[in-house]
């Protein structure tokens, strides 16, 4: 079992992949069986500190429908200098470069311990980076001061040689020139009135001028477009200046009425952002960064009137069909969203306010193009200060995190094709032999836009096993899928990641064990989960529900060990044996339940789900729990309310919080101040411990998240206790006794009233 | 509606008064109350958990010979806003977030599985039984756990209290050698980003005369300078980074001047470098055919 563990572990980092098998069923109908289906979680990305990437450009199969890439997979022919191509079988002969290749002298492509390899281009022009600023002004003067300072300091953060811009908008959207010559300028627009990418660029002049100028010098043609772009300028060139003019930003001067909401044109200001962008750097990386602090107001995208006793829409408004924009204003932000993919360009919004923005309609301008959103109170807090400054945080090369225009490309052999991907990204509409037609997420191509991504953006992609059971795979057969992902690298350079994976197929009759054995129940607790949140998007939360059910017990019907109709000999094997608990929290999560989050909130929640990695999707799921005490070193324990004891400091981390939650006892001893006492310097100690394992918790995670601190009977305890496992409530909590944990005022189901069910439904021969 | 939140808004601009005790190094900006810098909050310090028994990360202290001071005034935790965000969590020093990892410890990520029937186990009576609820902790001496805690010295436990060095960075030290580069910069420098520092270095001197900048700030630009001086671009700037990161309300109006100028008496001296070495391969090719003959 460890071998498997390690196995996996050691995949992981080598190749950024998890799959939710490790020994693939041989046959469509075997791998339909097997419920979960075959799929990976690919972090594109992955930082890997010992892979330099190699000067040169891969080697491609000649047949014009495979253009696989030269890997360790393929048979090489080294006397005759030829590959045979192992997803297509083509024989290729290599390129002159490479006419010395012999056994001891191989290229790094072909050797089996670069499975991922990164490959730099160097042909084509290099194109800055652009940052677009989009501010809305109608803030409190704490709020404008804090994100003007922000702003101020990101200057400091960009590449030098990157582009800026800024756009602002209250009731009327600026546009504002910048120049070095110290007067500033702007363009005003409407908030109300759409207008068309055409529309815009002709207001800007962004079309007509440059036209005369491309003609008077025909010699360099598209060299430097970005010259006579007054909107967009370098870093290094504008800096004094735009501090200045950020510096004078004003709230929006027009007069808010009492009861009314200021008017806020959210909408249009993005529309034209995204225009501005679309006729100046199509297909360079470039983030439009929204800083939002309350709902669109006016205008296309308008998410609720400006008249405050109009509450903005909730879950209950939206059930009964009474959001009156809501349709109407996510249409618009699909429009956008869509067109900036197109354009390669990315979204961020950093929505800052203690009611609702309008998430819920803007969501798809993050997720389709790979921007970040983030969600706080207020810009004056360290929350979004600290968020945004990781935006631009650095790797050990020093390189920014952050890439962009990727396109994802997955080849497979030919047992397999493609059902779909799930994650920030768009479908390129690559048909080809080896799409499947059932759809599973973003299907139907073999090929994805990621707009935007970073070293732990995370895709789901999923696919089906069409081999026919009467065709069997010969012993030994091995199956391969090669991931490309091609990329505008921060230091603004093309470059191709390849990774090409192979695993062992099956026959699940005879080899049963070993296809057990193989799985991976982390990836496919996350990949399941990816599945019923992309659901969740369409259709209603119970569906989603009873489908999870369903699928968990045909699960545990499948690998499960037990006698019929007798739920008390069913087990399950240690691959499995978290699974079923996976399930169980990710039924209560706020992904897939609604209750006590509001739209925008669940919108955020699944943004941040549907993208991150497998290690921090599980945190989000089944959420960690450590405790600490005097009884010995700091250990997990059970997310289970009988893990909540008097003199235990538990440390909770959700993704989205940070909890310290102080035991009775612990939080006597507190208030009666034995931690400043010398004599019980050991008390001090262990005050302390959780506190340091949150801030490096703290230190690393992105989004910062919330950090809570309560004792047992605080108000903020909720935050644990709506988590663990209630299997001490009001309703059993004599039979367990008094002195065991806390009991949770719930009538939730526990997990063992949800095993129990599982075991009976598993074993009964009727379902 | 309105009016409850003026009241909310009025709370609170009231608050920091409260709070507005006489503490050392708390100042007031113009825009209100700023909090002062806790540089003693909590010394990060990787030995304190050695106790624990978890991956005890050797001891490693960040003062390379040089860079001591930078580093103690890098690294520190402050507590986040709470009155405007809803727990909101600490914020760390440009320091501390861009330290190069050092040893990691293992990620806190390892769960339990539940017993297969879903009942939490009884917790066994070894472990439950600690001390009645009422009691003291136990004490420090007669504990056999922590085993660690003799071998780190309670001096590291303690919020280290930077001392106080009684060096006041005085103005002319900082403000003349940012004004020499400029000079220098004249003439190679567009006159009208020169003179466009040139004003920001006046806000500089302004701000600093009138009190308005803390002692962090001014010990830092004094580092900065000396960077700058010897030609470390790297450090400096690095250093005007950590300022913009952990000052931004002081120092924003101003040091994009300071970091224009680095960038400038770089490209200056990087010219100047291309210069020397075109004149030396020139005076080289001169001294060559003397020889020849």
């Amino acid at each position: 079992m460890a071998t498997y563990l390690e196995f996996i572990q050691q995949n992981e980092e080598r190749d950024g992949v998890r799959f939710s098998w490790n020994v693939w069923p041989s046959s469509r109908l075997e791998a339909t069986r097997m419920v979960v289906p075959l799929a990976c979680l690919l972090t594109p990305l992955k930082e890997r500190l010992d892979l330099p990437p190699v000067q040169y450009e891969p080697v491609l199969c000649s047949r014009p429908t495979c253009k696989a890439i030269l890997n360790p997979l393929c048979q090489v022919d080294y006397r005759a200098k030829l590959w045979a191509c192992n997803f297509c079988f083509q024989r290729n002969q290599f390129p002159p470069a490479y006419t010395g290749i012999s056994e001891v002298n191989q290229p790094a492509e072909l050797m089996p311990q670069f499975s991922t390899i990164e490959y730099m281009i160097q042909r084509g022009p290099q194109s800055p980076l652009v940052f677009l600023y989009v501010v809305d002004t109608c803030l409190e003067e704490e709020d404008l001061q804090a994100l003007k300072e922000s702003l101020q300091m990101s200057l400091s953060l960009l590449p030098p040689d990157a582009l800026v811009g800024l756009i602002t908008f209250g009731r009327m959207v600026q546009v504002h020139e910048l120049s070095c010559e110290g007067i500033s300028k702007s363009y005003v627009f409407r908030g109300t009135k759409d207008l068309t990418a055409k529309q815009i660029q002709d207001m800007l002049g962004l079309t007509k001028p440059a036209m005369p100028m491309q003609q008077a010098r025909p010699a360099q043609p598209q060299e430097h477009p970005f010259v006579s772009s007054r909107f967009l300028q370098p870093v290094h060139k504008i800096d004094m200046n735009l501090t200045d003019l950020l510096g004078e930003l004003q709230r929006d001067p027009w007069p808010v009425n009492q009861g009314k909401r200021p008017l806020r044109s959210t909408g249009v200001a993005l529309s034209i952002a995204v225009g501005l962008l679309e006729g100046t750097f199509p297909n360079t990386g470039a983030r439009i960064m929204l800083f939002t602090g309350g709902p669109p107001t006016q205008g296309p995208g308008m998410v609720v009137g400006d008249e405050l006793k109009v509450p903005i829409r909730s879950w209950h408004d939206i059930e009964k069909d009474n959001a009156r924009f809501m349709k109407k204003a996510t249409k618009h932000y699909e429009m956008l969203a869509n067109r900036t993919a197109t354009n390669g360009h990315c979204i961020d919004i950093y929505a800052c306010a203690l009611d609702q923005t309008g998430l819920l309609e803007m969501k798809c301008c993050a997720n389709l193009t790979g921007g970040y959103m983030v969600m706080g109170d207020s810009f004056n807090t360290s929350l979004f200060k600290q968020t945004f400054q990781r935006i631009f945080s650095k790797d050990f090369n020093g390189d920014f995190r952050m890439a962009f225009g990727a396109t994802l490309e997955v080849k497979t052999s030919r047992e397999l094709k493609i059902a779909g991907a799930i994650g920030p990204c768009v479908s390129l509409n690559v048909k080809g032999p080896c799409v499947s037609e059932n759809e599973l997420g973003v299907g139907g191509t073999s090929q994805w836009k990621i707009c935007a991504l970073d070293a732990t953006s995370t895709l789901g992609i999923y696919f089906e096993v069409v081999n026919q059971h009467n065709a069997p795979i010969p012993q030994g057969g091995r199956g391969a899928i090669q991931f490309v992902t091609q990329y505008q690298h921060s230091s603004t350079q093309r470059r191709i990641r390849v990774t090409t994976i192979a695993r062992n197929w099956a026959d699940a009759q005879s080899q049963f064990k070993h296809i057990e054995a193989a799985f991976d129940q982390e990836a496919a607790a996350v990949l399941m989960a990816r599945l019923g949140v992309f659901r969740a998007e369409s259709e209603e939360g119970p569906d989603i529900l009873r489908w999870l059910d369903r699928q968990l017990i045909r699960l545990c019907q499948k690998f499960g060990q037990y006698n019929k109709e007798d739920p008390t000999s069913f087990r399950l094997s240690d691959s499995f044996s978290l699974y079923p608990q996976f399930m169980f929290h990710l039924r209560r999560s706020p992904f897939l339940q609604v209750f006590n989050n509001s739209p925008d909130e669940s919108s955020y929640y699944r943004h941040h789900f549907a993208r991150q990695d497998l290690t921090q999707s599980l945190i989000m799921i089944q959420p960690i729990l450590y405790s600490y005490s005097f009884h010995g070193p700091p250990e997990p324990v059970l997310l289970d309310s009988s893990s909540i004891l008097a003199d235990r400091i538990l440390l909770m981390d959700t993704f989205f919080q940070i909890v310290i939650y102080l035991g009775e006892t612990i939080a006597q001893w507190r208030k009666a101040g034995y931690q400043d006492m010398p004599e019980y310097e050991n008390f001090k100690h262990l005050l302390q411990a959780p506190v340091d394992d949150a801030q490096e918790i703290l230190q690393a995670r992105f989004p910062m998240p919330r950090y809570i601190n309560t004792e047992h009977g605080g108000s903020q305890a909720r935050f644990l206790l709506s988590k663990v496992n209630p299997s001490q409530t009001h309703n059993n909590l004599y039979a367990w006794g008094q002195e065991t944990g806390a009991p949770i005022l719930t009538d939730d189901v526990s997990l063992q009233v949800f095993m129990d069910h599982l075991k009976k439904l598993a074993v009964s021969s009727a379902s | 509606m309105s009016n409850s939140r003026r009241l909310l808004e009025d709370d609170r601009i009231r608050c920091p008064e409260i709070k507005a005790r006489p503490l050392k190094s708390g100042y007031r900006s113009r825009r209100g109350w700023c909090r002062p810098e806790r540089q003693s909050y909590r010394k990060v310090s990787r030995s304190q958990r050695a106790w624990l028994g978890r991956a005890p990360a050797p001891e490693v202290t960040h003062r390379h010979a040089g860079g001591a001071e930078v580093e103690m005034a890098e690294l520190y935790v402050k507590p986040g806003n709470k009155e405007r965000g809803w727990n909101d969590p600490p914020q760390f020093s440009y320091g501390l977030q861009t330290q190069a990892g050092g040893p990691k410890r293992t990620p806190l990520t390892k769960r339990v599985a539940a017993p297969q029937d879903g009942a939490p186990r009884v917790p066994t009576s070894e472990t439950s039984p600690g001390p009645s609820p009422m009691g003291p902790p136990p004490p420090s001496s007669t504990a056999s756990r922590p085993p660690a805690v003799g071998s780190c010295p309670a001096s590291t436990v303690d919020p280290i209290d930077f001392p106080v060095i009684e060096c006041e960075t005085l103005l002319e030290d900082v403000l003349r050698p940012l004004e020499q580069a400029l000079d220098d910069c004249r003439g190679h420098t567009k006159k009208q980003v020169c003179d466009d520092i040139s004003r920001r270095l006046a806000l500089l001197q302004e701000q600093w005369a009138g009190g308005k900048l803390s002692t962090p700030v001014k010990k830092r630009m004094a580092l900065l300078v000396q960077e700058l001086s010897s030609h470390q671009w790297d450090a400096a700037d690095d250093i005007h980074r950590s300022l913009m990161v952990d000052h931004v309300t002081e120092v924003s109006q101003w040091m994009v001047g300071v970091k224009r100028l680095i960038a400038e008496k770089r490209s200056l001296s990087s010219e100047e470098e291309a210069n020397e070495e075109k004149a030396a391969a020139t005076s080289e090719n001169q001294t060559v055919p003397e020889q020849d003959p």
